[in-house]
């Protein structure tokens, strides 16, 4: 646009035709909505206590105003004197309306004190011409601020002033100067040029102002005398620089200010701050929002790029890369010192990944990567380098990372090229040297993200099988509880590896396995297991011969983990499932099955596992491929109860079968005999003697118990002397005599009592008499104590009232019998000592 | 007394409200809300907002409060700190402390450009804050720190310290500060009681009065002033200026001319207020000779006008009647009837004077030699006898 001008004044020859303050004259094209912003620009008013002073001493008032893009204004308002009238207090102002492009090299402020400024227009003329534009040499030094800067407390206050500049955006926080008119232009002149270019359009100001409260100016000039009253609060709402008090406003200073002044020194101004300020103005965007934070993160770009003081540890380095690398995105060409930086951001943030990985900085540098490929025809050869560089990352340990960069790589290569790269025996080889062995996690990363995309070949498999055998010891080297079971880690490793090689599995089974020690061995049956666990028996044959030559336990695992993967309910269909898939190899069978055997019903607990034992023994297809130790395996597990129990039909069979198995124990044959005759009356040839042991080996408590249930059942209706003998002889255990007594005689009084079973009664008591002595003259005192107790017994009994009706019974039924008038005194009550009498005979 | 429907009206913006509808601005330095007031930036036509106190309201007026008057202060809903700041909700305008507590009335000082406005407010505030004050028995004073700051700067410094000339008025379009009153507090002793009221003087530019467009934009408080003081320059009439010698006269500013500014001025009432041709303007408005001090070569040697004013603690009718017709005799012989003319048919209630700010002319370098006002107080007694603030009486 036209450079424009405008004088305003008062005047007797301006034109509104009459006397007084107007427009003296003015360049055609300026608009009424300009004339009234103008108008609330040009204010002037001869500081109070000036007004006696010379002209020369009234402050000189230039005033830059920012109107867009396309215009902005300078104007200078100055005393000149009284009006026509003699009243003082006259001004000129005289303004300039143009493009702010006029002030891209010399900014506006170095136009203060300018002769080119009128003070009076005395001609006749009403319009001013336009002129092309504002083409003036400056009327200020810049030089003239490094001595400036270097008096008192002005450095300090400079960052100040800097600070609230490119915060006033946020703080609305304006600037207010007092200080020497000429003081004021230097501060104006020295924040200016701390600014780059861009921005500096901005920074409007009014040298002096008689009125800061109404001034709407970023800066202004003014004297202690004028409006404004510096109050507290005054300097918390502006910042003030008061050089008369030698007082200024505190304020935050950003790092951009730090930046400015540590480097604010002729030489760094000229070698560093000058380039920066270049940068700024190619990388900035010509807007006023948020210029502090934009200078900022430039700041911190710079620092951390360009010259690499600042480390990409610090956050704010980080945030300045990222503004970059954003801004770069945006642009569709980049320059090459553009390029240049990217490549350099690329690198730091490489390191940075290496150094401290987090997911901003590798999209970050993903971002980069995406960029210097877009512009970078031929960085498909950064392919190496960047496939290097995340071989050296896996050792880090950070999926998140590793397979945000993966992604990243996949992107900016083609999937063939990664592939070549990796596929490289000289890249495997580095994986397996570096990644460290006992780290699980390492292996994972490598064969979750690089191993599928390795090519396995002839030139490869060395590599991988090595590779490989690293992540077999790592799995195994985590600790487990049970051997056959890989740990969660190993699970997720060993996943790995099988769907790096989902593709190539003839390699799993091809693979060195002789070299595997037993470790490894482990970890590999885990990872055969995974491969064939899933698929049915029959499919499993042509995987299993493969590794079969080297892993001769394969099979007996295979079955182990298919047992130990089932639940109790299914055990019974998987071992006859194996049963009838090795029918063909009858030796394996056997000696297979017998060995599952311990790991099926260790699968199933308490009643459950009681049950699974019955359904093997009860099973002739399994029984048939156990050998001695597998049954042994299942009868402990069948008969693992201590005491008598009640049997079923099937149960006797079995009891009777496996009674005499030679892997039962002493105790356990005596559980099967007691339970046996518990159960059917009779006792198991040789049962006796093992279940009178096994009494005797229990405390008192669980000898009433089991004793009890054999007492009770051989007492029951129909008692068969030769049976009750052998009761006899199975519970009686000396040191638990009270106690069996106690339950005999209990027994012995109901029989006795019971009018429909006297013959029954009778009849013991005649075995009592005729053959106990005999038959028991190996037991210690159980005969005598028998007839030592029996006259108390049948004492005692007497009270009861069915008492009357036995005896006379028994006297009906026994009488005929020899020893019967041995007890008739006791049965009808007639002798105290008939034990007496009967010894005494 | 204070109540909350007692009406306030902003001097600034001049809009009415209920006193209890003002809001409450923190002045707490520490406060964390320092906030842009864009509608303080509005209404002075600023833009960019300035950093100023929190604004808020007062919600929770209680009855005690209206009855004790406290509710003329406020806790900052922000810090809490304890705030008497009030402004005006419509624009921001700092309200005198007690606004709405006590009557507030507005004087308007308008005429054409160098007609002497600036010297006369500065020599009328002098004499009434010292002999007319005494007579009186009123006191003045300046309230707020923008009157005392712009009176004691523009006004009482260059005049009675520096002796020198006021500095022109400027334009309210250039200067904001312009629209802004001065704000007095007028104490009066009637009888054994105290009667007090606020004052809010406007003064003007001559520029301002030469288009009735600007008069409606920046000079609209002359429709809502109690009382008008229209200053008259004789050196722009023709007549006058014919009968002195051309030296003493000013450059001739047609825009002056006191018929054209009375036809505004008119037009403004008649715009604001919708009046009719017919209706008179109710407010009370002296016509005001200025300058009469470089009359005396022309005005008879017994007239009242050389005189100074005789008050005593009263207005003097008889005595202000005197001026009024030989200041509309002289005025009419000089300007014929056509000014006078106007006023009889425009305002209701209006008066002529003859006042000196100064009491002779200032050097040509805009130096004074001597203070010597010459009946300046007699237009603002009289706008204070028709507002019933002073008693009239005909004569001692």
């Amino acid at each position: 646009m036209a450079m424009l001008q405008h004088y305003y004044t008062s005047t007797t020859r301006g034109t509104s035709g009459s006397a007084g303050f107007q427009c003296k004259a003015m360049s055609p094209g300026i608009s009424a909505e300009e004339l009234n912003i103008l108008n609330k620009l040009i204010g002037y008013r001869i500081p109070p206590t000036l007004m006696d002073r010379p002209i020369s001493e009234h402050p000189a008032a230039l005033r830059y105003d920012y109107w867009g893009t396309q215009k902005c204004v300078l104007l200078c308002s100055q005393s000149n004197g009284s009006d026509e009238n003699g009243r003082p207090g006259n001004f000129f102002a005289h303004s300039v309306i143009t493009s702010p492009k006029d002030f891209e090299v010399i900014p506006p402020i170095m136009f203060y004190r300018h002769p080119f400024w009128r003070t009076c227009d005395d001609s006749p003329r009403l319009e001013i011409p336009p002129e092309p534009e504002f083409t003036l040499a400056p009327s200020m030094d810049f030089q003239q601020i490094w001595p400036f800067l270097e008096v008192g407390e002005r450095r300090g206050w400079f960052s100040g002033l800097l600070s609230a500049v490119v915060g006033y955006e946020q703080s609305k926080r304006p600037v207010v100067i007092l200080d020497s008119m000429d003081n004021i232009a230097l501060w104006i002149l020295a924040v200016t040029v701390a600014l780059p270019q861009i921005y500096r359009t901005y920074l409007t100001f009014s040298t002096y102002h008689h009125d800061p409260y109404q001034a709407p100016f970023l800066i202004t000039g003014t004297t202690s005398d004028s409006k404004f009253r510096f109050s507290s609060d005054e300097y918390i709402s502006y910042f003030i620089i008061n050089a008369e008090n030698n007082r200024a406003s505190e304020i935050e200073t950003s790092d951009f200010v730090q930046f400015i002044s540590q480097n604010f020194w002729p030489e760094a101004y000229e070698n560093k701050l000058l380039d920066f300020f270049q940068l700024c103005n190619h990388r900035l965007p010509p807007s006023k929002t948020a210029i502090n934070a934009k200078l900022d993160s430039l700041t911190h770009f710079y620092l951390a790029v360009r010259e690499r003081r600042t480390p990409l540890s610090d956050i704010r380095a980080q945030d300045g890369l990222h503004s970059f690398i954003e801004n770069a995105k945006s642009k569709n060409n980049l320059l090459e010192e553009d390029l240049e930086d990217l490549a350099t951001t690329a690198e730091l943030l490489g390191s940075q990944v290496m150094e401290s990985p987090t997911l901003t900085i590798v999209q970050d540098y993903g971002n980069a990567l995406r960029l210097l490929k877009r512009h970078h025809p031929n960085y498909s050869s950064q392919a190496r380098n960047d496939m290097q560089f995340l071989a050296n990352l896996v050792q880090k340990n950070r999926e998140d990372i590793v397979q945000s960069l993966m992604a990243i790589y996949m992107e900016i290569y083609q999937q063939e090229v990664l592939s070549q790269v990796i596929s490289q025996p000289k890249y495997l080889d580095f994986l397996e040297a570096n990644a460290l062995s006992g780290n699980w996690q390492v292996q994972y990363l490598i064969w979750k993200y690089l191993m599928p995309l390795a090519r396995i070949d002839t030139t490869t498999k060395d590599s991988l099988t090595a590779l490989l055998r690293k992540a077999l010891l790592s799995a195994a080297d985590l600790s487990c509880m049970d051997p056959d079971i890989p740990p969660p880690e190993a699970e997720q490793l060993l996943d790995a590896v099988l769907a790096a090689t989902i593709n190539n599995q003839r390699f799993l089974l091809e693979v060195g396995l002789e070299e595997l020690d037993e470790r490894s061995g482990m970890a590999y049956s885990w990872l055969y297991y995974k491969l064939v666990g899933d698929l049915s028996l029959a499919k499993r044959l042509p995987y299993r011969k493969l590794v079969a030559q080297v892993f001769p336990k394969m099979l007996a695992y295979e079955v182990r983990r298919d047992v130990k993967r089932t639940d109790s309910q299914g055990l019974l269909p998987v071992v006859e499932g194996w049963v009838g898939h090795l029918e063909s190899d009858p030796a394996q069978q056997v000696l297979v099955l017998s060995q599952t055997m311990e790991t099926a019903l260790l699968m199933a607990a308490g009643d459950q596992r009681y049950r699974l034992a019955e359904s093997f023994l009860t099973n002739p297809n399994i029984v048939r491929c156990l050998n001695d130790d597998g049954i042994a395996k299942v009868l402990t597990a069948y008969f693992s109860t201590q005491s008598f129990e009640v049997l079923g039909t099937a149960q006797v069979k079995l009891y009777n079968e496996y009674y005499n198995h030679a892997a039962l124990t002493l105790v356990q044959q005596a559980v099967i005999g007691g339970s046996f005759a518990m159960s059917t009356g009779r006792f198991i040839e040789k049962s006796v003697p093992k279940i009178q042991q096994l009494l005797s080996r229990l405390n008192a408590t669980s000898y009433q118990a089991e004793a009890g249930k054999l007492i009770v059942k051989f007492f029951r209706r129909g008692v068969q002397i030769d049976r009750h003998m052998e009761m006899l002889h199975s519970t009686y255990v000396l040191q638990h005599g009270e106690i069996f007594w106690k339950m005999y005689w209990q027994h012995f009084i109901e029989l006795m009592l019971d009018h429909g079973r006297t013959q029954e009664f009778v009849t013991l008591l005649a075995f009592w008499f005729d053959e106990s002595i005999q038959v028991f003259a190996e037991i210690p005192y159980l005969a005598q104590t028998f007839f030592l107790e029996l006259p108390g017994v049948l004492l005692e009994s007497s009270k009861d009232k069915e008492y009357e009706r036995a005896a006379n019974q028994i006297r009906l039924l026994a009488s005929k019998h020899p020893w019967y008038s041995l007890v008739d005194p006791y049965i009808t009550n007639k002798s105290k000592h008939g034990l007496m009498n009967i010894f005494r005979r | 007394m204070y109540t909350p429907i007692s009406k306030i009206t902003c001097p600034f913006c001049f809009e009415t409200y209920n006193a209890q509808k003002a809001k409450f601005r923190c002045l707490n330095p520490r406060c964390s809300k320092h906030e842009p007031d864009s509608k303080y930036a509005e209404a002075r036509g600023m833009r960019t907002p300035p950093i100023m106190g929190h604004v808020f309201e007062k919600t929770d007026l209680k009855w005690n409060e209206v009855l004790l008057r406290s509710g003329i202060s406020a806790r900052c809903d922000v810090c809490s700190k304890e705030t008497s700041k009030r402004i005006c909700p419509h624009c921001h305008f700092e309200l005198s402390h007690d606004a709405g507590l006590i009557d507030d009335f507005i004087i308007a000082i308008i005429g054409g450009r160098n007609t002497g406005k600036g010297h006369y407010i500065a020599t009328l505030i002098h004499r009434l804050e010292n002999e007319i004050g005494s007579q009186f028995k009123f006191s003045l004073r300046m309230l707020g720190d923008d009157t005392r700051e712009r009176f004691e700067n523009d006004y009482r410094a260059p005049l009675f310290r520096r002796k020198t000339v006021i500095q022109p008025t400027q334009s309210a379009v250039i200067d904001i500060r312009v629209r802004q009153p001065m704000v007095f507090r007028l104490t009066i002793q009637d009888g054994s009681r105290l009667k007090a009221v606020n004052i809010s003087f406007f003064d003007s530019a001559g520029e301002d009065m030469t288009s009735l467009d600007i008069l409606s934009t920046e000079a609209r408080y002359i429709c809502f002033a109690s009382g008008i003081i229209f200053l008259l320059d004789p050196l722009q009439i023709d007549t006058v200026r014919q009968m002195l010698p051309e030296n003493a006269l000013p450059t001739k500013d047609p825009t002056a001319e006191p018929t054209y500014i009375v036809e505004r001025l008119r037009e403004l009432f008649e715009r604001q207020f919708h009046l009719s041709p017919t209706a008179k303007i109710k407010t009370p408005v002296a016509f005001v000779l200025s300058k009469a001090d470089t009359l005396l070569p022309i005005i008879e040697p017994g007239t009242a006008l050389r005189m100074t004013g005789e008050h005593f603690g009263y207005f003097n009718l008889a005595d202000a009647q005197s001026v009024h017709t030989e200041t509309l005799n002289y005025l009419q012989s000089w300007m014929g009837a056509g000014f006078s003319n106007r006023a009889d048919t425009g305002f209701s209630k209006f008066h002529y004077f003859s006042v000196s700010s100064l009491g002779g002319a200032p050097t040509k370098d805009g130096k004074i030699q001597t203070i010597s006002p010459i009946r300046i107080e007699d237009p603002f007694l009289w706008i204070l006898y028709q507002l019933g603030l002073i008693k009239g009486k005909k004569g001692r």
